[in-house]
């Protein structure tokens, strides 16, 4: 099994290269000239020439990719325009709440969807199972970031329960802060998740083994939890890890919508400004997220199902 | 003496007869159930509401009014205005031929970027394969959304690139059905037949490998139609698609965000939009991949 | 004669809609004496397994339903137990192996625990006795270094072991009634012979009463005091098992010993019932076995045949095999 898990990462270490090359690529050679861009369509000559200057434009380009894998490698990302603070320093500010906010919608996702996703395959065909079919269409139709747009209108403006903003400062204040945006990310989740488990478990339950247990003498409860319900997580765990990633794009939007610090708020600002340097990092950033996310999950695959270990 | 070998028929004259029944068939499903009915209607209404938006409008989506701003819904404002004094309804109608228009071309458009690499890519085989397979794959494995977002950060705002961006976002998923497609089709008997008939290659491909890729290729389009509409309605809300003041349900959203505290009505109203028209969308879209292809049935 | 530890009276088991529901099983009985093996023999399709996952009401509610019946278990009849009463029972009272071990056994728990499993639902050991009791289990059925197995998955033995887990596990509670479904189709013929061996043993050991399912007439004579042929969910012959394969009574039963490919034959043709079984929704009011049988009479055709009693050791649903009995 080490030496399975041993070739994926090794696998990932050229899938890394050609991550960052596409992100070179996108940022240098699609039409536009950055310059122009960032310093607007009135800058002077003399401004643009000393812009490119200044972000090495004017290297041949092979130098410039030396230079970027460089400075990626030793998270050297220069300085923001528009206030000059490090970069690197900026990420590592960012970076925790949107990692918080990635893990908690994934605790209230799974919390929510196993669940329902058990209920739904318990008692199929009956009302339970259509309510939470129903619940899976809207999910899938649902933008995120208008669910957490009612439920801030609702929880945080109306009723007051909730803060507005922020980010929080201190475990507490943080956990309150990261209650409504984790909940909109995590509910959308649900629904997909939540149909992958009841078709997964509905497709275990007709196993022979299933049968067995019955036959063994096991009541019906146990039968689900005990034997069903842990070979029906394995292809659920997949799609929790692709989940992941679309909890993550989604947390773009909900941090704009909650006034959250994170990567994703921070990448909308940089953009909105055109601070150069700070797009390129929150580019970066999440291109790696993808990568390790996807690694990751590989991985727990493999540790999960016995057989698969068996390469 | 040379002589003129033909090439076998190809098969799209059958698939031409097969799509003529496919219509009926699909209508036939849709009416069957009545849920299915109503979401079909919906979807109509709504392309019908983009397409003659300029009758169906009350008020100049983008005209503003001091003197009417913030207004609760009433007879005259349906969805009363926002915080410009524009009418939310009629930003709402012209939001709908906005968010159509990218919804529809940008899968389009992917696909027919996406399906000629993909193709090529199964033809050749080798190296070439193995690179474009690779970025595929790479690229596949981002969500759509960061995927967009990613680009968008490079180019700037705006209608065109919003079509860019999308376009590529969606290119590399009709780039892996096009090429599993062709693969299998490399070692179909007709094709061997056509190779051994001399005929070259880039006539093979456009006359007997594409018109039988279509299938899957449809299946992909109808799936990423919903999605396309999702995806530029939060790119537009991040401000990364269609500007303000021209309409957008996404940017409707943003702009109603600033404005919480006056009205939440545009907020509502084109959430409420966006989730109808992909519901209805998913809905549709379901049943013609149960006509198409059986297998994916969910 | 003692009092049959099990019997069956008019089982009969439908699949579908309640109003197009088809009958898989059609009014089957027997008896079952402790220490006694009954083997029920038909094609894929006859009601064989129906029959059997009925026994312990593993019958999946919907589509299926036991239609209508008795089966009492040392005088109770537990089709008037409500459903939540059957755990308690399956395992206990009346155990199961079935034909797949690959597919039957759980692959993501050690067989120890699986046996575990089995004995802790219906004692209240403590862990250590119930290891004791795994171990003594695995040693019963002969797998050899039981402590070493313990912790093995199921994908880790081959099938003749697995089956022999699955026995253990079965027995592990001493049930009264085994019943075996297809216990060696999917072996090899010389583990095959392995397995039998081993629940002939086991029966004598423990007088278990053993219903044993099966396509294969040759595992049958080997176990089986009495045989129940099956043709589409009815008994078509009932015997001993020496009656069944010298003096068979239902055409069934001789097309199927006919079928039996034998030594000495060499260079003939293997002979084959024509024709092929029926599906439910084309079969007429008369027998069922009616366009494939070499015997069959004008009266087949408009009525079912009910089970005549030939004589004490033997009964057959045939109207020619009455009409050559009293002759």
């Amino acid at each position: 099994m080490i030496r399975a898990i041993l070739i994926r990462i090794l696998d990932a270490v050229p899938t890394l290269f050609l991550v960052l090359t596409l992100v070179f690529v996108t940022m240098r050679l699609l039409p536009g000239d950055p310059a122009i861009a960032v310093l607007g369509e009135q800058a002077t000559t003399q401004q643009l020439e000393l812009f490119r200057e200044k972000m090495g434009l004017n290297l041949p380009l092979w130098q410039q990719y030396i230079h970027f894998l460089v400075d990626t490698v030793t998270l050297n990302a220069g300085h923001s325009f528009v206030n000059n603070f490090s970069v690197a320093q900026l990420v590592a500010l960012n970076l925790p709440y949107t990692i918080e906010l990635t893990i908690a919608a994934t605790i209230i996702g799974t919390a929510i969807s196993i669940p329902v996703g058990v209920v739904a395959a318990v008692r199929r065909g009956q009302g339970a199972d259509s309510a939470s079919r129903i619940f899976s269409l809207i999910g899938y139709a649902l933008p995120d970031f208008f669910l957490g747009a009612i439920l801030l209108i609702v929880f945080a403006l109306n009723f007051g329960w909730f803060p507005i903003n922020g980010g929080g400062n201190g475990l507490g204040d943080n956990l309150w802060h990261l209650f409504l945006p984790a909940l909109a990310l995590g509910l959308i989740k649900a629904a997909f998740v939540s149909r992958l488990t009841r078709s997964s478990l509905l497709e275990v339950l007709g196993q022979d083994y299933v049968r067995t247990a019955r036959a063994k003498g096991a009541q019906e409860p146990r039968v689900v939890y005990r034997h069903a319900l842990r070979n029906a997580l394995l292809p659920v765990t997949t799609g929790l890890g692709l989940s992941i990633l679309s909890t993550l794009s989604g947390s773009v939007a909900i941090e704009l919508i909650f006034g959250r610090p994170g990567i994703g708020s921070m990448l909308i600002g940089a953009i909105e400004t055109r601070d150069y340097p700070v797009i390129q990092a929150g580019v970066v950033v999440f291109a790696l997220f993808v990568v390790v996310v996807n690694l990751a999950m590989d991985i727990i695959y493999t540790i999960v199902d016995p057989r698969i270990g068996e390469v | 003496m040379a002589v003129a070998i033909q090439a076998p028929p190809a098969l799209p004259r059958q698939r031409e007869q097969q799509e003529q029944g496919l219509l009926l068939q699909l209508w036939r499903h849709i009416a069957r159930e009545p849920l299915t009915l109503i979401f079909f209607f919906v979807l109509l209404g709504i392309v019908l509401v983009a397409i003659f938006a300029d009758l169906i409008a009350p008020y100049n989506p983008v005209a503003q009014s001091l003197l009417a701003v913030n207004q609760q819904p009433s007879a005259a404002h349906w969805f009363g205005t926002d915080q410009f004094g524009r009418d939310v309804l009629s930003r709402i109608i012209y939001g709908a031929r906005t968010s159509l228009i990218l919804g529809l071309s940008a899968p389009v458009l992917a696909a027919i970027s996406g399906t000629p690499l993909g193709v090529y890519a199964g033809y050749v085989g080798g190296w070439q394969d193995r690179v474009i397979g690779r970025v595929v794959d790479l690229l596949l494995s981002f969500p759509a959304l960061l995927l967009g977002i990613l680009v968008a950060a490079a180019l700037s705002a705006g209608f065109w690139s919003m079509v860019a961006v999308l376009t590529i976002a969606f290119a590399p998923r009709f780039a892996r059905i096009a090429r599993a497609s062709t693969l299998s089709l490399r070692t179909a008997p007709f094709v061997e037949a056509a190779v051994a008939a001399g005929l070259n290659h880039p006539v093979i491909i456009v006359r007997h490998i594409l018109p039988n890729i279509m299938g899957p290729i449809v299946v992909v389009l109808t799936l990423w139609i919903a999605t396309a509409i999702r995806l530029e309605a939060t790119l537009s809300f991040l401000g990364l698609g269609t500007q303000p003041p021209q309409p957008s349900w996404g940017n409707i959203i943003r702009d109603g965000l600033n404005n919480m505290f006056g009205s939440a009505w545009p907020i509502i109203a084109a959430g409420v939009a966006i989730t109808i028209t992909v519901l209805a969308l998913n809905m549709i879209g379901d049943v013609v991949r149960d006509i198409l292809d059986p297998d994916t049935r969910a | 004669m003692t009092q049959p530890l099990l019997r069956v009276r008019e089982l009969s088991v439908e699949i579908g809609p309640p109003g197009a529901a088809i009958r898989v099983v059609d009014q089957v009985g027997f008896d079952l004496e402790a220490g006694r093996c009954i083997g029920i023999v038909g094609e894929s399709g006859s009601g064989k397994s129906m029959t059997s996952l009925s026994l312990l009401r593993l019958i999946p509610e919907p589509p299926g339903r036991i239609a209508a019946g008795r089966i009492e278990l040392e005088g109770r009849n537990i089709l008037d137990l409500p459903l939540s009463d059957m755990p308690a029972l399956r395992g206990k009272d009346i155990a199961m192996v079935f034909q797949e071990p690959m597919n039957s056994l759980n692959p993501v728990m050690t067989i120890g625990a699986q046996i575990n499993e089995a004995v802790m639902l219906h004692s209240g050991q403590d862990a250590r006795a119930r290891r004791r009791r795994t171990l003594d289990m695995l040693r019963l059925v002969g797998i050899p270094r039981p402590e070493e197995r313990l912790s093995a998955y199921p994908h880790e033995f081959s099938g003749g072991m697995r089956q022999r887990v699955m026995i253990a596990m079965a027995l592990a509670c001493e049930p009264k009634v085994l019943i075996a479904d297809e216990p060696t189709t999917a072996l090899d013929v010389t583990i095959q012979a392995q397995v039998l061996e081993l629940l002939k043993r086991l029966r004598a050991q423990l007088n278990m009463a053993i219903i044993l399912v099966s396509h294969d007439l040759g595992v049958i004579a080997d176990m089986a005091d009495q045989v129940l042929v099956m043709y589409c969910g009815r008994i078509v012959e009932s015997a001993d098992v020496d009656t069944i394969f010298t003096r068979p009574a239902h055409p069934y039963t001789e097309g199927l010993l006919r079928s039996i490919p034998s030594n000495g034959a060499g260079g003939r043709r293997l002979y084959q019932i024509p024709g092929t079984v029926p599906a439910p929704q084309d079969r007429g009011p008369g027998c069922a076995f009616y366009d494939r049988c070499p015997k069959r009479m004008p009266i087949c055709r408009a009525e079912q045949p009910p089970l005549f009693r030939i004589d004490d050791s033997q009964s057959a649903a045939c109207f020619a095999a009455v009409k050559e009995a009293v002759a």
